[in-house]
């Protein structure tokens, strides 16, 4: 270590040189950096669900759609409905869309006295009372599935976008958004959007602010607190390159690897700046200490980087270890956030132990910093504390029962929730949008069921019909459930159109059915028509039903329900609303449904909405895990440090606090349990555990220096307790700017955060002391060697 | 079909060849000799139609396939559906009408019944496929407005192109056309591709004859393939065991007959 400090010493310029290079290097790359706001884009490519999910991707041309409300006074007017087809057309001139479904341009399928039609809904557009009215009566006939093409009180119209599978959803959102909002202007009607890719846009946009607040805001919080510490140029300047420097190649270094920024990502600026500028701030104020006993610049700069590095390594490296433990949640896009963020503080750590120390040989010393005084205010704070702890002993025994009683009684609350568009604030136009189509329409997020035949042809088995008919019957029934559909509907409809319109028959043949028909026989040399009563096989009829169909179709009328082969089918179900809670339900009670309905067939359930519940799952096995896991890895680092697995474990006591009650605050304000909220446990117990190591460490020191129990803990609080505290406090106040997020999971984490961070210090300052002067654990005294 | 019906060029061709152009051949000119003549009452052939979607995944039909003009100047055409095995012995008869709608009808055996189906417009797709039944039925000569354009060579013979803009708005939108760009080979006089335009005069669809058989010394479009280049979908026809003259009687192209199952 003396050997690098003497090269970064006598050679500052280098290390300054090849810290501009690298910063350099790293900032280019952040020219090919991307957002990527799909959340399943988080989840690992092994989850059933998921696999399921593309899959059908693979078979079924469009799975995700975007939706468009209008609303206005009377929707039924010619110049209205002339509104919606033309807007209709123009959808559907856009290369990301696969097909456009709205009320001015479904297909009919009609019963005519000698056969079947299918028809287009509009011919030509209605100009008379009558037309209109005709267009009504032939709309509310068709036996369609309407609930997202018009509202349940007919006041508002829909239009379901379907996106190809291999576009940019993004691409097709950005262009239509302008164009929507030039017809909103333009037009009597009002026009809302809505869907999965609108959502994904809209979150985009609030990543791309956050990270502008996020990095504004932490480098005013940042270069305050720094101000307030140093009231020096340099005490500014050098921790803010230094905190930049830090984002800049860890930004540059993702982009490097191609990953993208996500939803779960966006907060990695702010917590590295957060826990960099930590690293500067020791090195300063201990530079300026020694800049009272030492005047040469270069020694003054090697005494503060040989007095230091050991402190700042180690915890870098705890906190590097926790933020590792966010692999194991099973969620990438946190998983990366855990990489990235303890390279991040790798990388941080490197450039303050050579650029700072660099600049600092180089800089003169400021004549100010040798005369000043000491403030020992701070530190008589902190004996008062230390001695007002020996006081209170015998009230801390009550005072940890209460806390925990109040906090499990807080985690009885604790209820794990998330809404993507819930994640946006109430007066956010998206969400007004989604509230409204979700209200008047079948609804924009959607499970989808897979059933997979065993050969070619299998989906025109009746039975299988039948039980797609009769899954849907019954997911209609279910609160939040909109509408489901599938080629059953069709094959239904058929069944009635060709027996006059009869209800009865609005239904799938069965496995057997008497059809009565004619044939055509020779009697005395005449060929005359008579009847006949015959039993068929059902799956004929259907095959002959869709034959019927498929002469008057398009060619791909019917791609989204069913493959070329009727192989496989789709069924949608589709639901207002995204909260987890709610699907979570539904899903159990479709699943058990599921399961007696195709007992020869594979029929599964996957889509957004499946997703979002596997996110869900995901995230309550994460929260555990990487919770276990980091507390395994301090304790494994600091029983390595302290070589003693005892004293390892005394250092989590203040993290078990602080995690309590980060979970009992949770549960008293309803904060839900989220892939964003589960990410602070592990951050705290990366970056918390470094107060109770400063506090063990000099508590140990005071041990050895031969004060008892009680005595060392003033002590300590009067050299350690003011770093912990200034340190903690910085950390805090950078981790709180993630709380002016504008999305509600990632505010909360802000505020869970700062509080964590301020709680794991507090336990570090009062739990640890108390406990070490009730049990006074002889491993903590050194060994005199 | 049209492609029958262009198929019988080769005498007019001969004809054409022997004589020389007396002035040269106008699109009007070319189109009337390509589709006015027929060397056959009636025609039979196995059919495969194969439907390829951009996914590619396909769906394929086989078909008997029987055609006839008749005297009075319709065509009469009579299809029954060999495979897949559920939809077989489906039977669909067309009868185009010289004047007023096409006539469809088609035979479903587990229902025991002949359907009608509306014929709104001939731009409809035939059997779910890039074909319209305007495409495969036998076209109006008189219903469109012929530029011929400059010539061209394909496959290294020289080419007539022909643009075909439909003279009234109904036609436009009955067919689905607005423009039709037809590559017609000089010799022979075989339509071997066709650019087809929508009706806002997009891109739409390519033909491309791929084979030609030869039938009672003409030549017989035998392997079509349309693509659609909008939605990127592929519909193929091929024409095997091709008959002529069999003397296929006039009522095998009724109702009557289609109900009966062979």
């Amino acid at each position: 270590m003396k050997r690098i400090a003497d090269l970064i010493t006598n050679h500052p310029w280098w290390f300054i040189l090849i810290n501009v290079i690298l910063t350099a290097f790293f900032t280019y790359q952040l020219k090919n950096m991307h957002m990527d706001p799909d959340v399943t884009n988080a989840l690992p490519q092994d989850i059933p669900a998921k696999r399921l999910y593309d899959k059908m991707g693979e078979i079924f041309p469009s799975k995700e759609f975007v939706f468009v409300g209008i609303t206005g006074d009377s929707l039924f007017t010619p110049q209205n409905i002339g509104t919606i087809a033309a807007l209709t057309d123009s959808i559907d001139a856009y290369a990301e869309v696969y097909n456009v479904i709205s009320l001015t341009n479904i297909s009919l399928i009609e019963g005519t006295p000698n056969g079947m039609n299918v028809r287009d809904i509009l011919t030509k557009l209605p100009n008379t009372p009558r037309e209109i009215e005709q267009y009504k009566q032939d709309l509310f006939n068709s036996d369609l599935a309407l609930d997202n093409i018009i509202s349940k009180d007919e006041q508002a119209a829909g239009i379901m976008i379907f996106l190809k599978n291999n576009v940019d959803p993004d691409d097709f959102v950005s262009a239509f958004i302008p164009s929507l909002e030039r017809m909103d202007q333009q037009s009597d009607l009002d026009y809302l959007l809505a869907g999965k890719p609108v959502v994904n846009h809209y979150v985009s946009l609030g990543m791309q602010r956050d990270m502008a607040v996020f990095f504004g805001g932490g480098l005013a919080v940042i270069f305050v607190l720094l101000l307030i510490a140093f009231r020096s140029i340099r005490g500014i300047i050098l921790p803010l390159t230094v905190v930049i420097m830090s984002v800049l190649w860890t930004m540059g270094l993702m982009t490097l690897f191609g990953i993208p920024m996500s939803h779960s990502t966006e907060i990695l600026p702010i917590l590295l700046m957060a826990i960099a500028v930590a690293d500067s701030i020791h090195l300063l104020s201990h530079y300026s200490q020694n800049a009272l006993k030492i005047s040469d610049k270069k020694q003054l700069a090697k005494s503060t980087f040989l007095e230091m590095q050991s402190p700042v390594i180690m915890t870098s490296l705890t906190t590097a270890a926790g933020f590792l433990a966010l692999n194991t949640s099973g969620t990438e896009s946190i998983g990366i956030l855990g990489i990235f963020t303890s390279i991040g503080v790798l990388f941080a750590l490197l450039i303050s132990l050579t650029w700072l120390p660099a600049w600092l040989a180089i800089v003169p010393v400021p004549k100010w910093m040798r005369k000043r005084e000491k403030s020992f205010a701070s530190q008589k704070f902190a004996s008062w504390w230390g001695n007002a702890l020996i006081k209170f002993e015998r009230g801390f025994i009550p005072f940890i029962i209460i806390v925990a009683l109040v906090s499990v009684w807080g985690m009885t609350n604790l209820h794990h929730e998330f809404s993507s568009i819930e994640n946006f604030p109430e007066d956010h136009p998206l969400r007004q949008a989604n509230d409204f189509v979700n209200e008047h329409f079948a609804g924009t997020t959607a499970f989808q069921i897979m059933i997979e035949g065993e050969e070619e042809g299998a989906i025109k088995s009746p039975h299988i019909l039948k039980g797609m008919l009769e899954f849907q019957r019954y997911a209609k029934t279910l609160e939040h459930v909109g509408d489901a559909q599938s080629l059953a509907d069709f094959v239904a409809r058929i069944n009635k159109v060709l027996h006059n319109d009869k209800e009865a028959y609005n239904r799938i043949p069965d496995q057997q059915e008497i059809v009565t028909g004619t044939e055509w026989v020779q009697q005395n040399g005449e060929w005359i028509e008579r009847e006949v009563r015959d039993t068929v096989s059902g799956r004929q009829l259907v095959a002959q039903y869709l034959q019927l169909y498929e002469m008057s179709g398009e060619p791909e009328d019917m791609a989204n329900l069913v493959d070329y082969g009727y192989q496989n089918a789709k069924v949608s179900v589709f639901i207002n609303t995204d909260k987890q809670s709610i699907l979570r339900k539904i899903d159990a009670k479709l699943t058990e449904k599921l399961g007696g309905l195709f007992p020869e067939t594979t029929a599964e359930i996957t889509g957004m909405a499946k997703i979002i519940i596997v996110v869900d799952n995901l995230i309550v096995r994460g929260q555990v895990y990487s919770i276990i896991v980091s507390l395994l890895l301090v304790w494994l680092l600091t029983s390595f440090m302290f070589k003693s697995p005892v004293i390892g474990i005394f250092s989590t006591i203040p993290l078990f606090f602080a995690l309590f009650l980060n979970f009992a605050i949770m549960g008293w304000f309803k904060i839900p349990l989220n892939l964003e909220t589960m990410v602070t446990s592990s951050i705290a117990i990366g970056i918390g555990i470094d107060y109770a190591i400063h506090f063990i460490h000099r508590y140990r020191l005071k041990l050895g220096e031969g004060l008892d129990f009680y005595e060392a803990v003033p002590a300590t609080m009067r050299e350690s307790g003011v770093a912990i505290i200034i340190n903690s406090i910085t950390v805090a106040l950078g981790f709180s700017i993630i709380a002016l997020s504008q999305f509600v999971a990632i505010a909360h984490m802000g505020i869970l955060i700062t509080l964590t961070m301020l709680t794991s210090a507090f336990g570090a300052l009062t739990i640890l002391p108390a406990f070490f002067m009730i049990v006074k654990p002889k491993s903590l005294i050194p060994e005199k060697s | 079909m049209r492609y029958l019906s262009y198929a019988s060029s080769v005498f007019i061709m001969l004809l054409i060849t022997s004589l020389g152009f007396a002035r040269a051949p106008t699109g009007y000119d070319i189109m009337e000799r390509m589709l006015n003549q027929s060397t056959w009452d009636d025609m039979q052939a196995t059919v495969t139609l194969t439907l390829k979607t951009s996914r590619g995944e396909t769906r394929v039909r086989t078909i008997d396939f029987y055609s006839k003009e008749s005297q009075d100047g319709d065509t009469r055409m009579l299809m029954r559906f060999t495979d897949p095995a559920d939809v077989e012995g489906t039977g669909f008869l067309m009868i185009e009408h010289d004047n007023g709608e096409d006539e469809r009808y088609l035979y479903l055996p587990a229902l025991r019944r002949v359907k009608r189906i509306a014929a709104s417009g001939s731009g409809g797709n035939f059997m779910s496929s890039d074909f319209t039944y305007y495409d495969i039925g036998s076209p109006e000569l008189e219903d469109w407005n012929y530029t011929r354009q400059a010539d061209t060579t394909f496959a290294g013979q020289k080419t007539f192109v022909i643009e075909c803009l439909p003279k009234t708005d109904q036609i436009r939108e009955d067919t689905g056309y607005g423009k039709i760009i037809r590559f017609i080979l000089q010799d022979k006089l075989n339509n071997v591709k066709s650019v087809y335009f929508d009706e806002s005069l997009q891109r739409k669809k390519v033909l491309d004859v791929k084979e030609y058989t030869e039938v009672n010394g003409v030549d017989f479009e035998s392997n079509m393939v349309m693509h659609d280049v909008q939605i990127d979908h592929t519909s193929i026809m091929e024409f095997d065991d091709i008959q002529t003259d069999t003397g296929i009687p006039e009522d095998f192209f009724s109702q009557r007959y289609l109900q009966r199952m062979r």
